[in-house]
């Protein structure tokens, strides 16, 4: 399962897109519990409220479903224009 | 969708000045056309800007602004409208991001500019990093953003 990343969120992997991610996550909340442990420079921003899953382009909530054939990225809280 | 919005991401400095005098062509009928230009701008501090870098998500960060732009639509009646916003770096000094909308009145292109604006400053998928001379930190949005989005309510 590929993961993608945008903003601080890049910054703080390094690079824009994580391959690794195990393909049995369920859903947001079980990918995203997971990054927090694997990752840990990225938990406290994956805590905020604002922080949200996109999947296909369209932000979902967290308990949303995952497959392995979606475009799957985490967004920090957008700064705008 | 929206119907007469053009929308433009561009990853490399654009021409303003052109972009103004293109949006006008073929507007006779409007009466009024209003336009927003937003630069990077200097600072005179020990640790100056030097340029701002967006991230954005092509797909996504496009429909975001479909979105807004699709909203104007529906509350002025617009003749035509073009919102053209920088993604990647932007150096201090180059445009950040061009608004124009053409209406029969004055009132309905400077209400729907100033409310692109606001929307496009709060709502749109796009995360902003200042770059200093020493230094980078990304830039969380501002109270006075949400404030002025909530003049539209």
């Amino acid at each position: 399962m590929q993961i993608s990343f945008f903003g601080r969120l890049a910054d703080l992997y390094g690079q824009r897109a994580f391959d690794s991610a195990p393909d049995d996550l369920h859903d947001g909340l079980a990918l995203r519990d997971w990054l927090s442990v694997t990752q840990p420079a990225m938990a406290d921003i994956l805590a905020q409220p604002g922080t949200r899953l996109v999947i296909n382009d369209e932000i979902v909530d967290w308990e949303t479903a995952l497959s392995v054939r979606d475009d799957i990225a985490i967004i920090p809280i957008v700064s705008g224009g | 969708m929206p119907r007469l919005t053009d929308i433009i991401l561009a990853d490399a400095p654009f021409d303003a000045d052109a972009a103004a005098a293109a949006f006008r062509k073929g507007l006779e009928t409007a009466g009024a056309i209003v336009s927003f230009l937003g630069q990077v701008s200097a600072e005179e501090t020990d640790n100056p800007v030097t340029g701002l870098f967006l991230d954005h998500m092509p797909g996504a960060t496009q429909a975001s602004i479909e979105k807004i732009a699709a909203q104007a639509e529906a509350r002025w009646p617009l003749l035509k409208a073009q919102i053209i916003h920088r993604v990647g770096t932007v150096e201090t000094g180059q445009p950040i991001v061009y608004v124009a909308c053409a209406a029969r009145h004055r009132r309905d292109a400077f209400e729907a500019a100033d409310y692109l604006m606001d929307f496009l400053k709060s709502d749109v998928l796009l995360w902003k990093k200042e770059i200093r001379t020493e230094g980078e930190n990304w830039i969380e949005p501002r109270g006075q953003d949400y404030d002025d989005k909530k003049r539209w309510d």
